[in-house]
């Protein structure tokens, strides 16, 4: 078994909890252990707070990589905004010896080093690099024949390529093979890579703007006849659900399509109820998903 | 130089008095590296998925940044970038103009320029350690999936939120905050 401590960030136990359960869940079932990360707070978010100070938002991030440091434990996480936040910092401060030196003088205010001895994870890379395609796909209990996803990776798991380890950002393949081997089909559609339009401080600052991106990101999904969108990013997540609602009410555009996390499609897949995934948190109902497939 | 000691006209126009040299050196200190290769080519604009539906071009900052100008810390444009990376992961010279951008919104911050709603994120993580934290509602959702009523985050470990909050003080946001809400009340 291998254990990590699991980072939850703000916006999936918060809003979303069905996508902290349905990790917990369904990582049980290949034998890894997501572990109550005492202490840990906001990544803190990369667009706004990175956008302020970026000294502080790498020093925030570091004093979370750092409690789990002192415990030894590698960090698994759900959100691409967290990832962004604890994967740049650990990598940032474990290549740049200046950098480190710089945000340890600001950590050695509350007594804390960072020592670079962990790894920050992103929960769809552990399944993809270290579970694999093939144990997922035995764990399949529901094969999800004939249902169509719209998968949007979100921006931070692959960007900036520089700083990150999956290769390819604008043709990846390896969500689309998760999806895969759930039965499901991955639709292609216009624009695929674009970000959802809430990142960057944007959606609190512009919320028309953000929302008229996500407007044009929804239209091209249903144009490829989705049956669902899958994200692996709780932000992305409450931007493309919460986001229908508002679009309904700002510009009468009306989809629904319901907003799955990778964990909860998994979920499904494995033969888990939607209750205990916690679909019924979602803003546009998930029902017809489920006539399609259950 | 045969040139030395004139002034050149255009220049004058430009207003070249107040371009200030160093605005890219720190630009590039704050995460913007490379900024100085720019060589204008346009692929950041281009890439860029706000760009049609806005007043936002990257490329024009990066130019601006670049001369020096720094009217451009008072763009509101500047705070409609996503941070999507597209522009940065296509750049022919390397440079992440979306480093840039943030580099610049760092500065702007230094001057009082950031949106009020950053620093209400801000606000909220100073006061629960989560930019969205836990609400009644969602705390019912959390014990139907048999989870605890709070995560084992701040929200159950408050104690852990003075940390914070000596960062936050020892960066200067915290003064930049309070400074901020009082003049915005």
């Amino acid at each position: 078994m291998k254990e990590y401590n699991f980072f939850l960030g703000c916006i999936a136990p918060n809003r979303y909890p069905g996508i902290e359960a349905s990790a917990v869940k369904t990582s049980r079932k290949f034998d890894i252990e997501l572990s109550d990360f005492k202490g840990a707070s906001c990544c803190p978010a990369p667009g706004a707070f990175g956008s302020m100070d970026v000294d502080a938002w790498l020093a925030l991030g570091a004093r979370n990589i750092c409690l789990s440091e002192k415990e030894g434990k590698d960090i698994a996480l759900i959100c691409n905004g967290c990832y962004k936040s604890l994967f740049e910092a650990n990598h940032r401060l474990k290549a740049d010896p200046a950098l480190k030196e710089k945000i340890n003088a600001i950590l050695a205010n509350i007594d804390t080093e960072f020592q670079g001895t962990i790894e920050v994870r992103h929960l769809i890379d552990i399944l993809y690099n270290d579970v694999g395609t093939e144990k997922v796909k035995e764990s399949v209990e529901v094969p999800l024949t004939g249902l169509n996803v719209a998968i949007h990776y979100g921006c931070h798991l692959l960007k900036p390529k520089f700083d990150r380890t999956f290769g390819s950002s604008e043709r990846p393949r390896f969500f689309d093979e998760l999806v895969e081997a759930l039965g499901a089909t991955s639709v292609e559609y216009k624009e695929k890579m674009m970000c959802c339009g809430a990142g960057g401080g944007v959606r609190s600052y512009k919320i028309d703007l953000a929302l008229d991106m996500c407007n044009e990101k929804l239209y091209n999904m249903t144009q490829a006849n989705a049956d669902v969108i899958v994200n692996v990013c709780p932000f992305c997540y409450l931007q493309l659900d919460r986001g229908q609602v508002e679009i309904k009410e700002k510009f009468g555009d009306v989809y629904d399509l319901p907003v799955l996390h990778y964990n909860q499609l998994l979920g499904i897949a494995q033969g888990m109820s939607p209750e205990e995934l916690g679909l019924d948190a979602n803003e546009i109902d998930v029902e017809p998903l489920l006539a399609k497939i259950l | 130089m045969a040139s030395e000691g004139k002034r050149n006209p255009k220049h004058e126009q430009l207003g070249r008095a107040k371009l200030d040299p160093d605005l890219i050196k720190e630009v590039e200190a704050r995460g913007g590296k490379n900024a100085q290769m720019c060589y204008q080519c346009g692929t950041c604009t281009a890439s860029c998925p706000m760009g049609p539906r806005s007043g936002l071009r990257v490329r024009t900052i990066m130019r601006k940044a670049n001369l020096g100008m720094r009217e451009v810390l008072d763009d509101p444009d500047l705070w409609l970038c996503t941070t999507c990376y597209t522009c940065s992961d296509r750049c022919p010279r390397r440079i992440m103009a979306t480093d840039a951008i943030i580099a610049l919104r760092n500065l702007a911050t230094q001057e009082h320029k950031v949106p009020m709603s950053m620093i209400k994120i801000m606000g909220s993580i100073s006061k629960t350690g989560h930019g969205v934290p836990n609400s009644e509602g969602n705390k019912k959702k959390r014990v139907l999936l048999g989870l605890p009523e709070n995560p084992p985050t701040t929200h159950s470990y408050p104690e852990y939120i003075k940390d914070i909050n000596k960062i936050l003080e020892v960066t200067g946001l915290l003064k930049i905050k309070e400074e901020m809400e009082a003049e915005n009340q």
